[in-house]
């Protein structure tokens, strides 16, 4: 029985205890980042939530939480276990250039406006009636 | 055919014309080549002597020696260059009818054969065609006048649209399909587990139990394959229903019952086995088991009885 040198218990937050362990660890230079396996060990527990794993591991690898980016958790057969993924950048700045924009959205560090479905939908339809620089003008008279 | 000849007329003659010509051409050569040789055998002798020394003389003329001998030379290499090319050109020509002329041999030595005897042969095979004229029904006379005039159109009509000649005969590639089947059906018999367990008597090998079933196996090396992939790319893979049903294989009778109940035959081992004609039937013999039993028994009580004889 190896002693994982990143291993970390949980506590206070439920009843049982949940490990979080890390594996294939890479320290990947291209993209400032250091890109790991995560192994979450919850006994008697649902599923920990990505915030609970990010903060543990921020703590684990000494950074703040929001340079953790974790995704890809999946809870084995049986439950009790789930692996994921987690991504740990130098700083804020280039996890912003190099995350893909939903991961920054789901971190709340990019907001995208979206407008309702139906105003698009109609928006649409009115451009379907104007031709030429008329729908030109009109995408630029509705756009928001 | 008429053209033909004609065209091979016209080359002949002009060959005829010009034969005398390049013979003479020839000649010339070979005479001016001699006088050349012996020419530059004097200048050589009278070089190495050292008699023909220009070091004191007009530099203009050694310019000109100089360029007349670097012209002579780059002449006589280009020479050599192209006489070279043309050689290799005609043997490459050469190389590449040989393997056509090998599958035209046939045709080539029927037609030479025809040519020679003047006549073709009664019992050719390739002039045995139907006589189109003769299959018309003798119902009616209109009916018999269209027919003719309809023969004679699809004549012309087929000398003007080009038909690909059958000269050479297609590739079949029935013989090594059918080897594959068999090695096929040989390795499948060869790999069931009836026979592995008959197998199993006469190795020497110690037996090794495992503890999973040959499905599950598979089922297992599939996930663990996927996990690996996606550890090793940081990427969650999206499986397809059927992928993530064969990942969850459970080993029933349904999917493993054809291996228990099926009693494969010893067929495909045998040197003559053909996978594609229907699989034999067991004959019941005459010989059935009674009829041998009696036979035993017989063969025994006369030991028996020539025993108590003595």
């Amino acid at each position: 029985f190896c002693v994982d040198p990143k291993h970390e218990i949980m506590g206070k937050e439920s009843e049982t205890t949940a490990t979080v362990r890390t594996r294939k660890f890479l320290t990947n230079r291209l993209l400032n980042r250091k890109q790991m396996v995560v192994d979450v060990l919850h006994p008697d527990r649902a599923t920990v939530p990505k915030s609970e794993i990010k903060e543990k591991l921020a703590k684990m690898y000494k950074t703040t939480g929001d340079v953790v980016f974790c995704f890809g958790f999946r809870t084995a057969f049986g439950g009790g276990k789930s692996t994921g993924f987690a991504l740990i950048y130098d700083t804020l700045d280039y996890a912003k250039k190099i995350e893909p924009k939903y991961r920054l959205v789901r971190q709340g560090l990019l907001e995208v406006k979206k407008t309702a479905r139906k105003q698009r939908k109609e928006r649409k339809n009115r451009m379907k009636k104007a031709r030429g620089t008329a729908k030109a003008k009109l995408a630029a008279a509705t756009k928001k | 055919m008429v053209e033909d000849q004609k065209q091979e007329v016209g080359s002949s003659a002009t060959i005829a014309s010009d034969l005398p010509k390049g013979v003479a051409l020839l000649a010339d050569l070979a005479t001016n080549l001699n006088n050349a040789t012996a020419t530059f055998d004097v200048l050589a002798e009278k070089i190495k002597n050292g008699e023909l020394n220009s070091a004191k003389g007009l530099s203009l003329l050694e310019l000109k020696n100089q360029s007349f001998l670097t012209y002579m030379a780059n002449l006589v290499y280009l020479t050599l260059r192209k006489l070279k090319d043309r050689l290799v050109e005609a043997r490459v020509v050469l190389e590449r009818i040989r393997p056509l002329e090998d599958k035209l041999k046939y045709q080539i030595d029927k037609h030479v054969k025809t040519a020679a005897d003047g006549v073709v042969s009664a019992d050719d095979t390739l002039r045995l065609t139907g006589n189109l004229d003769n299959i018309v029904s003798s119902s009616d006379d209109d009916e018999e006048k269209e027919v003719t005039s309809k023969v004679k159109k699809t004549d012309d009509e087929e000398q003007k649209i080009y038909k690909i000649p059958k000269i050479t005969q297609a590739h079949y590639d029935g013989e090594a399909k059918k080897n594959e089947a068999k090695e096929k059906a040989r390795r499948r018999t060869l790999n069931s587990s009836m026979l592995r367990d008959a197998l199993l008597e006469h190795t020497e090998d110690p037996e090794v139990v495992y503890n999973n079933d040959v499905l599950k196996q598979r089922a297992i090396k599939k996930r663990r394959e996927l996990e690996v992939f996606e550890e090793e790319n940081m990427i969650r893979k999206v499986v397809s229903r059927r992928d993530k049903a064969a990942m969850r294989q459970m080993t029933t009778l349904g999917t493993m019952g054809s291996e228990i109940l099926g009693f494969n035959t010893m067929d495909a081992l045998q040197h003559d086995y053909d996978p594609s004609a229907p699989a034999a039937k067991r004959q019941k013999t005459g010989k059935s088991s009674k009829s041998k039993g009696k036979g035993k028994f017989k063969g025994k009580k006369g030991f028996k009885k020539q025993k108590h004889r003595f």
